[in-house]
């Protein structure tokens, strides 16, 4: 097959998240003037989403052929598409812990003020300084993951003590020592048990985690992604630690967000929240903080050190339900 | 003031959040295809559908249940690429406006073709060579790296990436084929 040409080349490699400057100058003139490559890039675009969804492969894989001896893929965190497009796929409710989940729920909620209740977790100051024990936690309360250390915050400015941990280094999923080092995963897990008979008595409740990040590099490099994610699992962690991270597709409910920084701003902290609803058959809660990059899935390890992340606080907001006029 | 006889406007019911959960998740695959094309990522355009889903209905009061919902979500759904796309330009200044709005209407206009080549998709994977499968489910299904497609394969990062151009073409070429074929 001949080279494709420098638009079609242009194309690929933006899908790929690898075009140059020169390559989405090309595209940017191009769709503007030229109706074929419009089309032409959308064709390419919906076919790259349609693989990337996976939906379609899935379907075709039932009527492929044996493929080549494959070994064992190594596998990464299922990305959260596979974890929202299986509902998708299946029933429409599905999504109503993942698309229509917490923000949604809490906006139609009653305008009474919320109750606060704290969750007992263990803060970087509950640990020992120094190295964070390896890979998923083995019991509750203990922050543990990828290599990390907790150390004092050598810039708190009241001069207070103050415990924070430092993401260190990417490392493959414990699980899967073969698979990819793509970010630094510190993982802590929550049992929900106690809280539960109190939070569902007081109507709708949100389990919200905040983190703040912050990426100490005085110049900017390669950006990093911050990301907090929260995973609500029923039964047994034991199970949930065996398959981590394709456990992650078992959680009853969950949810991600993330801040990206380009370095540069050391004193800059990064707030990041994420919430989501208190499902009532969740047991225990699984907190993941990632220092990772941003071009994923097909970014290097980025290099840490120099990144943190300190004042890590687990809420339980209680509300009354929405009113069943408001919920047919 | 209206006259006593005149027809009682009244404002539709608000739609309730059972409903808008129904009908966003009608909507949310395509929204997601949708937003793939200007932001081809899947963790970034799957942040933006939930981002959309948020908006969506932090806006419902501005939502007429007498008009098809899909549309408007669309337009959210751009709206959000948008900022999106500003907040990031200075990394990966994409699309122009101008561009996004090409993309939209086009977009529009070619949805029954991309419908109809998506339906033959499954067909000419199954016709690609062993290789050229393998290079699909690995970057794709079991989202494998390029540099472990090309350690495993045993090959170079940018023939990796040759190949796989190569293999898209080929798709495309073949969807292209199955679609002048049909009556």
């Amino acid at each position: 097959m001949k080279q494709p040409d420098p638009l079609t080349q242009s194309i690929h490699a933006y899908l790929e998240g690898r075009a140059t400057d020169s390559e989405i100058d090309l595209l940017n003139s191009e769709l503007k003037r030229n109706p074929e490559a419009l089309d032409r890039y959308l064709q390419f675009a919906d076919l790259h989403s349609c693989l990337s969804l996976e939906e379609t492969l899935r379907t075709a894989e039932t009527d492929l052929p044996p493929l080549l001896p494959f070994p064992t893929p190594p596998p990464r965190p299922l990305s959260w598409i596979s974890w929202l497009a299986r509902p998708w796929m299946g029933a429409a409710a599905g999504l109503a812990v993942g698309l229509c989940g917490a923000s949604i729920a809490w906006a139609i909620a009653s305008p009474k003020p919320p109750r606060i209740i704290p969750v007992p977790f263990h803060t970087f100051a509950d640990q020992p300084m120094g190295h964070i024990p390896s890979s998923f936690p083995k019991t509750t309360g203990i922050w543990s993951g990828d290599p990390s250390e907790i150390v004092l915050d050598p810039e708190s400015k009241t001069g207070e003590r103050r415990e924070i941990l430092r993401f260190l280094r990417a490392e493959a999923d414990a699980a899967f020592p073969q698979g990819p080092a793509e970010a630094c995963d510190v993982l802590q897990l929550i049992d929900l048990r106690p809280l539960k008979a109190q939070a569902l008595e007081n109507g709708d409740s949100l389990l919200q985690l905040t983190a703040s990040f912050s990426d100490r590099r005085t110049e900017a490099g390669e950006p990093i992604r911050f990301s907090c994610r929260l995973f609500l699992y029923s039964g047994d962690p034991e199970h949930v630690r065996e398959r981590w991270p394709q456990s992650q597709l078992k959680a009853v409910a969950a949810a991600n967000t993330y801040c990206e920084s380009p370095g540069g701003s050391p004193q800059t902290p990064h707030l990041v929240t994420v919430k989501t609803v208190l499902a009532p058959q969740a047991d225990f809660a699984v907190l993941q903080l990632v220092a990772g990059p941003v071009f994923s899935p097909h970014a290097n390890p980025p290099v840490l050190g120099e990144q943190y992340v300190s004042d890590v606080k687990l809420t339980l907001r209680t509300q009354t339900a929405p009113s069943p006029a408001l919920n047919p | 003031m209206d006259s006593p006889s005149s027809p009682v406007v009244s404002s539709p019911p608000p739609l309730s959040h059972q409903r808008f959960c129904a009908l966003f998740a009608e909507v949310a695959p395509e929204l997601l295809r949708y937003v793939m094309t200007i932001i081809p990522n899947v963790a970034d355009a799957q942040d933006l559908v939930q981002e959309t889903a948020i908006a969506l209905w932090n806006s419902i009061d501005r939502y007429d249940p007498s008009k098809p919902f899909k549309p408007w979500a669309r337009q959210i759904a751009l709206n959000q690429a948008r900022q999106f796309l500003r907040v990031e330009s200075r990394r990966r200044r994409f699309v122009e406006e101008e561009v996004l709005n090409l993309i939209e209407a086009r977009r529009i206009a070619l949805a029954p073709k991309l419908d109809a080549r998506r339906n033959h998709l499954s067909d000419c994977l199954s016709r690609l060579p062993t290789e050229q499968r393998t290079l699909i489910r690995g970057y794709y299904f079991e989202e494998e790296t390029i540099e472990s497609l090309a350690a495993r394969l045993n090959r170079g990062v940018e023939a990796i990436y040759k190949a796989l151009q190569r293999t898209r073409q080929a798709l495309s070429l073949c969807l292209d084929r199955k679609l002048q074929m049909e009556p």
